[in-house]
């Protein structure tokens, strides 16, 4: 299959490639714009190892295969079928597995929790439904505090969403208390404002229909 | 904080959607691909020496993404302001009358040309653009536009080729006999007559739809549903306290069964329930809410002495309507009546994949 089409993943007939760099997909019809790079013309063939003659040093693994370098972590000898390459360095599979000391670095990042969004998202989404940001409010704060330090999105550069988040769980919290407390205070003390009509008793006098009768 | 971190640059091209969203950044010695689900995201990095093809078909995308709706958003809170102004005015103006009475075409006129620009470039301008290596073929979805596509190339190849060089003579003549991207599932490569067999997938554990939780959650609906319904009678304030108590053991359900289903446990088909009676419920509170305010706030503009209702405006007194309470429990009725039957029915055996054999 030389060039698949990206829409369609069928191959573009060769005649179509012909013309330069445009070519139209005959199954489905669309232009396709193809940037080929040396990579795909390169041979791909399977890495064996040669054998280990008399006196040469052989792969940790596989005795019977000559060594052609050393793990830069663990000093082991390794075969051409066991050598990682990574960068201008060479590991072998146990360090690349167990991800220690510099061969953390191969083991590169494939996915990552956003804890900083989640921080961010948790607190304002559940103002739709406010009741629960009583306990959303101090599991915020606490998320923030424990993962404040945790790496965050590969691509950004800042942690200010931990601190929005933090800031809005904070006056939600707050909120929060200062409402439970006059809830407390009110029911303790009593309302301070007596119920209408006995407290001030001019209106009293003002409304009372005796009062209002002409003559009196 | 993390040692030797790595610097990307921001490249061409960037899709915004509600739920998920895709970028593509460049590193020092390869492309990073990043699709993000709001609170994760994903990468995969593309080293300049493995790039064998980039590859871009025109293909209509109708993709909405966050940027369109924000102007359809604001477009439309202009319009009702607009109007609001306009029906404010006095009649006798004169000449400054007239002219408002001319808001609503513009603003129809504005929205039709956007609806059918976007029409326009999803149709004809936009594509699909796939990057190959040898053991992957993967799909650049931030690239979605002719444009962005071009100028992400344009961009992008200066590296590739430093990196590899440049094909020489007739390359469409060279790459007929070689393998662009990997092999189709289940195929043989020629050049690999002895190649291993796939490993078969791993075992995974048994999952299963009932589950405390989830037998808690489709309950809640059920019950909740047919109490809002029934109490529908009843005084608000009872229905208040009936709708908001089911309503937080619904939600504390629906956790539940989202951590059940993170943890394994628990059958993908309840957690979709879950997501969608968790949409539903903030749906319908701010719609509840929305719709009074609109109806308040259209009746306000109308009418010459404006004025406001505030026992209308608290979202408690909302919450007692028996319209907004007969929706939430029809709602509740019926998602309970999916989840029982997702209860029934289990996890439906997953289909067989079919290969071929070249």
């Amino acid at each position: 299959m030389p060039v698949p089409c990206a829409r369609c993943n069928m191959p573009l007939p060769k005649w179509e490639l012909r013309n330069g760099e445009a070519a139209n997909c005959p199954s489905c019809g669309s232009r396709n714009s193809v940037r080929l790079f040396p990579a795909a013309l390169a041979q791909t063939t399977a890495a064996h190892g040669d054998t280990a003659l008399a006196g040469e040093a052989a792969c940790f693994d596989h005795p019977g295969k000559r060594a052609v370098s050393a793990c830069q972590q663990c000093g082991r000898f390794v075969c051409q079928l066991c050598a990682v390459e990574f960068g201008t360095g060479v590991w072998c599979p146990s360090c690349v597995a167990a991800s220690s000391g510099k061969a953390r670095s191969i083991n590169s990042d494939t996915s990552r929790m956003l804890y900083d969004t989640w921080a961010l998202s948790i607190p304002l989404l559940l103002l739709i439904l406010w009741p629960l940001t009583i306990f959303s409010a101090p599991a915020v704060v606490a998320l923030a505090i424990m993962k404040w330090k945790r790496p965050i999105s590969l691509v950004r550069r800042n942690r200010w969403r931990f601190g929005a988040g933090l800031a809005i769980a904070l006056v939600q919290g707050g909120l929060w208390c200062w409402l439970i407390w006059y809830l407390v205070a009110e029911a303790r003390i009593g309302p301070k404002i007596p119920p209408h009509g006995y407290s001030n008793p001019g209106a009293v006098e003002y409304y009372s229909p005796a009062m209002a009768r002409p003559g009196r | 904080m993390e040692q030797n971190r790595v610097r990307y640059r921001k490249l061409p091209g960037r899709r915004r959607g509600f739920l998920f969203g895709s970028s593509v950044w460049l590193g020092p010695d390869h492309l990073l691909l990043v699709k993000s689900a709001r609170f994760r995201e994903e990468y995969k990095r593309f080293y300049f020496r493995d790039v064998q093809a980039i590859v871009t078909a025109n293909a209509p995308r109708f993709h909405i993404s966050t940027r369109a709706a924000a102007i359809a958003v604001l477009w439309f809170w202009t319009f009702v302001f607009a109007n609001a102004v306009a029906n404010q005015l006095p009649r006798d103006i004169g000449s400054m009358y007239r002219y408002y009475r001319y808001v609503d075409w513009v603003f129809w006129i504005v929205a039709g040309g956007l609806v059918i620009a976007w029409v326009y470039f999803s149709a004809g301008w936009s594509c699909r653009c796939r990057i190959y290596t040898a053991v992957s073929s993967d799909e650049l979805p931030s690239l979605y536009r002719t444009w962005t596509a071009r100028r992400f190339l344009e961009k992008v190849e200066p590296y590739l080729t430093q990196a590899q060089g440049v094909i020489e003579g007739d390359w469409a003549e060279a790459v007929e006999d070689k393998q662009i991207g990997p092999l189709p599932e289940g195929r043989v490569g020629l050049a690999m007559p002895n190649a291993a067999a796939p490993l078969p997938p791993p075992a995974t554990a048994a999952k299963t739809a009932f589950t405390p939780a989830s037998i808690l959650f489709v309950a809640s609906l059920c019950l909740g549903g047919s109490a809002d319904l029934l109490a529908l009678r009843a005084s608000a304030n009872v229905g208040r306290w009936i709708l908001l108590g089911f309503l937080l053991l619904q939600v504390t359900a629906a956790v539940a069964v989202l951590v059940q289903n993170y943890l394994g446990k628990l059958v993908a088909s309840l957690r979709n329930l879950a997501i969608v009676a968790l949409a539903s419920i903030g749906i319908w509170y701010y719609a509840a809410q929305i719709g009074a305010s609109f109806a308040i706030a259209y009746q306000n503009a109308r009418s010459r002495h404006p004025s406001a209702f505030p026992a209308q405006m608290q979202p408690l007194g909302l919450l007692g309507n028996p319209v907004s309470r007969g929706i939430a429990g029809g709602i509740g009725v019926l998602l309970g009546l999916a989840g029982v039957v997702l209860l029934l029915r289990g996890e439906r055996p997953p289909e067989e994949k079919v290969s071929f054999n070249v």
